[in-house]
Order: C-alpha cells, then structure tokens, then sequence
C-alpha cells in the first residue's frame, strides 16, 4: 500500500528514480495503445461507434432515475435479490451481512475496480473473511500486499522476474522462475482450487440491462464465471452509471469495450447474468458512492459515461512515466484524476495537475468523455475552493499583475529579465525545477519588441 | 487584410527569432501586419494552473490590443487555442467572441486563409517535426494518431514547400514533450523524461533540427539537447519557412 | 430514508433534461465471407476453427484430436458414443476433471469471432469454464458480420464446424444465463 501523505509529483519522482524501469514501463504501455489503434482502425465506422456510444450514455445518465428503477424491478423479477448502497462502508456491510447470514469466511472475487474503490478485501479482512482475488494480475498484487496500478492490467507495474519471486514465495514455483507460461499454470492450479472450495463469489459488472434486468460481466480469463457458476451465493457489485438501456445498445459497448482497452476484437468472456442457478443465490448492489454528486456537477458529469477500458492510462504520457500507484486512488490515470476529486477535493487536489493537458486521452476514450477539458475545469475548481499552495496563489496574483499592466511589464527590466524572475516554470536560479535536468534559454540581445521598434516600418 | 500579431509573451523575451521570421514571412506572402506594442501575455498560465479568475486584466488589454484586426496570427498553437477556448469579457463580452473566431496560429493562417501553395525557401536539412499538442489536438491542424481518419498536417504540408528539406518520420508522431505550462516544474522528473524521450525519436531518426508550431515545446526541447551538450538545435517552424535560399 | 429512496431522489435531482437515445448506426462493417473472416480472426486470438461436413467427420476429428482424454461429455445427443452418460446433474465442482466438453453456440460473429452461447446449450453453466477443452459447434451458415443485435433462440440443423480453444480458453465467449 502507499503510505504517507506523498503527492502525485512526489510518488512520480520516486518512480523515474530508476530510468530503465520507467523505459520499461512506458514501452509496456504503449504497446497496448498501439494493439488498440490497430484493433480501432480495423472497423472504418469506430468514430461512429464512439459518438453512438457517448449518445447512448447521455441517455443514461439523463434518464438514470426511471433506467434503474426499471432495472431494479426487472433484476427482481429474474430472482436476483437487490440492494443499494449508499457509499462504500454500506456496500461493504451489505456484503458481510449476506457472507454472515449464509456463514461463509472465505471466498473468491473477480476483478472488480468498485470493490477496490470501497475498500472491501480490507473491510472483510478485518471482520474475519478471507478474500481471495481470482483474475490473475489481481491476485499478484493481492500476494504483494499493493494495490492494482491499472484497472484492466493491475499488474502492468511488475516484471515477470518479480512475480516469479512472489510466486516462488507464496505458490512453491522454482526459485528464479520467471516463464510466463509455467507462472500462469502454478496460478491456474492455485485459484482452481479457490474456485472449488470457496462458497460465495464477488464480480463486478460491466453493463446492467434496464430493459431486461440482466447484466454482463466481460473478463478473458473467465474467471468471473468460474467463481458465480460454483459458488452458492454470488454477489454482484455495480456503480449506479453501468446502466444501459436495452440489450439492442450492448454490442456497440462490447465492440468498443475489449479493442480501447487490450486491442482484442472483444473480451473471451462476455457473460450474460440474469436469473440465478437453480439452487444458488444472487445478489445485485448498486452502489452510488459520490456518483450522484458528480452527476449534480455540470461539468463533470460525464465522466460517469466511463466504461473502464484504460484506454486513457495506456496513452497518457503522463501515466506511463509515473505508474499507477503514484494517483494514490483505487482508479489511476486521466480517469482517476476526474472521478477522484469528487470524491475528496482536498486530498486528490494534485491529481488534475497531473497532466500536460495534451488531450490524447480524450481521443482514444470510446465514450468520449472530455477529459483533459475537466482535467482543467477542476483545476480552476481546486484552486477557488482553496486547495491551492498558498505560495502559488501569491506568485499568481504577481504575474497577474504585471501581465495586465504593458508599461510595468516593458519595465520590468531589460530582455529575458522579467520573464526570468517570474514565468513560474523559469525562475532564475540554479536551485529551481526547471534548471535541474535542463538548460535555461540563452537571453537574447533584444527582445522582438525592441527590435520591432529599431526596425519595423510598416 | 489587417493582421495583428500576437507574440506570446516568451517569444518577446526569449525567441525573438521566431517572431521577427512570423513578422517577416506574412509580409513577403503580402500581409499588412501590425504588432500592437501594449501587448503582454494571453494569460495561459495562470489559467492552466487553476487560476483562470486571475485573468480578467489579460483578457481586456488582449481585446484592446487586437479587437480592431480582420485576423490574430501568433506563432504559438498553444497561445492561440487558450484565447480561443478560454477569452471572455463581462463587459466586452461581442469582442471577446469576435476575437476569439479570428484568431489564428501562424501556419493554419497560412494554409487555411491565405491558402499558401509555395514558398521560396530553402533549408537543406533532415528536420523532425514535433506536433505540439494543443495546436494539433486543440486546433486540429493536423490528424491524431489515435482517430480513425484520413491523415492531414497543415505544418507538414508547409514544410513540404521548403526546398531540400527533409523531413524525418519519428516512432510517436504526436506524442507530448512534456513540457504543459506549470507542469514541467511542478511534475519535473515526469516532463523531463517525456522530453528526454521526446527528444530521443527525433535524434533516433537522424534529425539535424527540431521544429515545430510552438516555441514552448522547443524551449523545453531545446533545454534537454543543450543539457545533453548535443549539436541537434530547434527551430521555429516560421524560421525553416522563411529560411532564404542559399 | 431508506439508501434506495435516497440514491433516487437524489439521481432524480441531479439528472440533467432528458436526451434522445439515438438511432441504431447504419452502414457498419459488412464482410463478404463472415465464415472466413471469423476464422481469420479465430486465428488471430489462439483459437482454431476446422470446418466438417457431418458428424461422422466431426467424431474423427475429436478422436484424432484428443485421443486419450479419459473425461469428455457433450450436450449434443449424437456424439454420444465418445461422452460420458447422464452427467448434467451433478453438482458444478465435479466437473473439475473434465478434459473436453463439446457444445453447440447458436450463432458465430464474424468480426470478433464470438459465438453466442445459453444455458440450454451448456448443460450446466460451469462447464465452458472448468473444462480443459473446448469445442463449440456452429452451422456454416449462422455467421453474422457483426454482434449487433443478441438473438437468443436458433435451430441448429446440422454443425459444419468445429472450434477448439488453448488451455487458457482464450476462445471467445458469449454466453447468456
């Protein structure tokens, strides 16, 4: 876990303290989001299919109270029993409640970014249940005792020598074993077993169907469904914002879905839950959790449209050069930095800042959601409702000041002089940020203005 | 045709190269150009770093200096697309909204207005080209990589004009130098790997120099090569345009 | 106030007007083979797609493929002389062993190369999922260019084409509970 109260720029230089590794990383990445461009540029309607999609969502989210009252009755009907949450420590109880009542301690989960949002593996631990993640990078993390660093590829931060070593220490793998293809089989053994003895299953979900009370958990390892299909009881978990409305609007989401985030044509497992097993109990919460909040927040609502592909990690220069555990949130990234502060202003007030603004994320978003215009927007929200450093309030209202003033600006001093003293990102001294790594512009003999007065004559 | 031209404040103080080359290369195309002498600064950094409230001053002397132009030309994507997003004014408010539709980056004006088939120049050079982010994702003036879309660059388009230029293909056509205002003090060790890395494709693929639409991007360019004592310089991609034949 | 009237009172108060759902995209992706082009894409992501014209083929080919697997159940009646009898009501655990499970899917997709799969095909839900190999059926004919609408019911006539995945079942999936 991350201790301290470290920024992101803090845990971002810790990260970039060992080059290779961030190389490594970077190249990782982008990897992906090469897969995902090409996987894109095999269907010629993608740009249709995003703005389909992005259409369909606003729908959602401007008929969310009917959509899941809908849901809710059809769910109902199927036999699924459902709950709602009203914030994480709820979603939590309810879960440990229904474990309780059926006198269950141990059970398995499928990758479910709500559930690291809501803290629930640390939650159960502490009431005495054993919680064991099933999709294989999760449970890498799970054995590191850290967080996930991405929300499709939790483990994209460790290298195939590192989860050897874990494996080694943990499952009995050989020491120095490091093949992927022999650490996935020791997994495979080892979660099998989880599979089979565990009495309750945790998923998430991906989309809920209002029209028919069904909703669809997309996983490649299917691991999902290993766990529902042998447990007594599986408890689905959702964010109030999964709502689609009818089934005909799945396929545009499933054929966004796999290729934003891994390049695959879709997931290997797109599994329709709707009644229960015969014999089994299913259970549904919906969750809010800050996300009727955003919704009130004109700006920023539309960053519920999100159907967490990572699309926006993958490309983010910014995110492939710091990791995902310096967002310190459950949802790293461009994404994390908008759904974050919603949730507490003051302690993810670094996160908007944790950005060039270069509007890549929002390109490569299939729901096309504006995220480096709210990445801005928060900024401005950030900053008026104090969460600013006071020193850079005060250099701001300096610069303010001479910018709106021309003679004071043309006095501030001969060429390169005033902006040397006071652009924020080239003060004059070998101590600053700028000056560590590189080197400041040569001061010209004369600024264009002085020249232009020598020797313009229009 | 009247063009007011904006020099970000920067570029005044630092790079006064690439705007004498803007300056000059309008009024070989035949454009009446004026600089306004009260300008200052577009107020982009202050409004990056969350305090857009700071910037009525910026945005009322930018009216005055500019409102009476048929169009704005600055040598600067980045500049030009926060006056185009971001300018506003309770009081002049049919102003702001005049000036924020006729403003222009240098090389947009070039391809989209006077609608430049040719020029005399000359540069014989291998260039790489760096596609400053906001102008190329902001102002779209050229393609991203990550659309499904036929490919355009207004820059490269210009560029191809220049004779004996040649120009390199980079490995991340349009990936950010990470430069972002504030940011590249504020995330230093994050913005001086993306440029180290920024740089590195371009040196990677042979470039002799580094261009682009937005001197900020070359500034921080330029600090990482000169840090690395390399020969490899940046250019304004005005100057390589208004280079004279030799 | 209970969660559920407070989660809804305040979406109701939050939501912003009311925006049109919009119509279902026109023109998309059509290819001119969808068999070949599922195969192409099969290919591409570990799975194997071999076409048989009957069921005599289709026996020959499982026990050319997977001679020697002792544990192989079908829900398809006529291969019942290479599966094993009266196994769809056991409990779902026991199913761990299986080595080949062979099932029909009532369409394929060719873009993405899925095949759509419910329950009544399956036998038990668990069993794409535990088994160690699996081969799904499909009419030649039932191939769709893209996944567009999800049809639940289909007759199948006779299967001309059999899928196999890797261990790591990385064939893809639609299924429906």
């Amino acid at each position: 876990m991350i201790k301290g109260n470290k920024d992101h720029a803090a845990l971002a230089d810790i990260f970039n303290q060992d080059e290779a590794r961030v190389d490594w990383h970077d190249e990782t990445l982008w990897f992906v989001r090469a897969k995902r461009d090409k996987a894109a540029n095999t269907l010629s309607e993608w740009e249709a299919l995003r703005e389909n999609a992005s259409q369909i969502k606003d729908n959602v989210l401007s008929n969310l109270h009917d959509y899941l009252s809908e849901f809710e009755s059809n769910a109902q009907q199927n036999g699924v029993i459902v709950h709602w949450a009203a914030d994480a420590a709820e979603h939590n109880q309810i879960v440990l409640s229904i474990l309780k009542s059926k006198e269950i301690s141990r059970m398995v989960k499928s990758k479910s970014m709500l559930t690291e949002e809501c803290h629930l593996n640390e939650y159960l631990h502490q009431n005495g249940v054993e919680v064991i993640d099933t999709d294989l990078g999760e449970r890498i993390v799970q054995l590191a005792e850290e967080p996930p660093s991405h929300i499709v590829l939790p483990c994209i931060h460790k290298k195939k020598e590192e989860i050897g070593e874990l494996f080694h220490e943990h499952l009995g793998t050989p020491k120095g074993a490091s093949d992927p293809q022999l650490l996935t089989a020791a997994a495979r053994v080892h979660l099998r077993e989880k599979f089979l003895t565990r009495r309750a299953a945790i998923t998430g979900v991906n989309f809920a169907i209002a029209e028919t009370g069904e909703f669809v958990v997309c996983t490649n390892e299917g691991n999902a469904d290993m766990g529902a299909h042998l447990s007594e009881v599986h408890i689905a978990c959702m964010g109030i914002e999964k709502i689609i409305p009818k089934r005909a609007n799945l396929s545009v989401f499933l054929r966004l879905l796999a290729r934003s985030a891994t390049g695959q044509p879709i997931t290997t497992y797109s599994s329709h839950f709707r009644t229960p097993r015969k014999g089994q109990e299913m259970h549904l919460i919906l969750v809010d959790n800050g996300r009727t909040q955003q919704l009130g927040r004109a700006d920023f609502r539309n960053s519920l449209k999100c159907i967490r592909c990572g699309a926006c990690m993958n490309t983010c220069p910014v995110y492939r050069r710091s990791g995902g555990h310096s967002y310190h949130t459950a949802i790293a990234g461009p994404i994390g930095a908008i759904l974050a502060p919603n949730l507490n202003m003051k302690q993810y007030a670094d996160l908007p800042f944790a950005s060039t603004l270069c509007g890549s994320c929002t390109n490569v978003c299939p729901v096309k959601i504006n995220i480096h215009e709210q990445l801005y927007k928060w900024r401005q929200v950030i900053v008026k409702e104090g969460y600013a450093d006071p020193k850079k309030t005060i250099a701001m209202k300096a610069m303010e000041f001479t910018l709106s003033h021309p003679y004071i600006y043309r006095n501030a001093g001969k060429s390169g002089r005033w902006v040397m003293k006071n652009m924020p990102f080239l003060v004059n001294n070998k101590l600053n940020a700028w000056y560590t790594q590189r080197d400041m512009p040569a001061p010209p003999q004369q600024s264009f203005r002085e020249w232009y007065k020598k020797n313009n004559n229009e | 045709m009247t063009v007011g031209l904006f020099i970000p404040c920067y570029i005044d103080q630092f790079y006064p190269n690439a705007a004498i080359a803007t300056l000059k290369l309008l009024q070989k195309l035949g454009v009446k150009v004026s600089y306004p002498l009260q300008q200052t600064c577009c107020g982009q950094p202050m409004a990056n770093s969350g305090f857009e409230h700071l910037t009525t001053g910026c945005n009322e002397l930018f009216i005055d200096n500019f409102a009476a132009f048929d169009y704005i030309v600055s040598p600067s994507g980045s500049c030009v697309l926060h006056i185009k997003d971001h300018l506003h004014s309770d009081g002049q408010a049919e102003k702001a909204n005049s000036v924020r539709k006729k403003v222009y980056e240098l090389t947009e004006f070039l391809t989209d207005i006077l609608k430049v088939e040719k020029l005399t120049a000359r540069f014989p050079y291998k260039v790489g080209m760096h596609q400053s982010c906001h102008g190329q994702r902001g102002l779209m003036m050229s393609q991203m990589t990550e659309l499904v879309a036929p490919p355009f660059s207004k820059p490269r388009q210009l560029l191809n004009m220049v004779k004996d230029l040649e120009l390199v293909e980079l490995s991340r056509p349009d990936e950010c130098c990470g430069f972002g205002g504030t940011f590249c003090v504020a995330e230093e060790a994050v913005s001086v790997k993306m440029g180290k890395d920024r740089v590195a494709d371009h040196l990677n693929h042979g470039a002799q120099y580094i261009t682009a639409a937005d001197m900020s991007c070359l500034m921080h360019m330029e600090g990482i090569l000169r840090r690395q004592n390399s020969q490899v310089k940046v250019l304004h991609i005005a100057e390589i345009l208004n280079a004279e034949e030799v | 106030m209970s969660s559920r009237a407070q989660i809804l009172a305040c979406v109701k108060e939050n939501q912003p007007a009311l925006t049109v759902l919009p119509p279902d995209l026109t023109g998309l992706a059509q290819y001119p083979d969808p068999l070949a082009m599922f195969g192409s894409v099969l290919d591409g992501i570990g799975g194997m797609m071999y076409p048989v014209k009957d069921y005599e083929e289709l026996i020959g080919l499982i026990k050319t493929k997977f001679s020697g697997l002792p544990r192989v159940i079908s829900t398809i009646p006529e291969l019942a002389e290479l599966t094993e009898k009266d196994w769809q009501d056991l409990p779902p655990p026991s199913y761990e062993d299986v080595d080949v499970a062979i099932i029909k899917a009532h369409f394929g997709v060719a873009e993405n190369a899925a095949l759509w799969v419910t329950e009544s095909l399956m036998g038990q839900r668990v069993i794409p999922f535990i088994c160690q190999q699996l081969v799904v059926l499909v009419h030649k004919k039932i191939f769709y260019p893209i996944c567009r609408k999800l049809i639940n019911k289909f007759q199948i006539p006779i299967m001309v084409l059999v899928l196999s995945s890797p261990v790591l079942q990385r064939l893809p999936i639609l299924s429906s509970h």
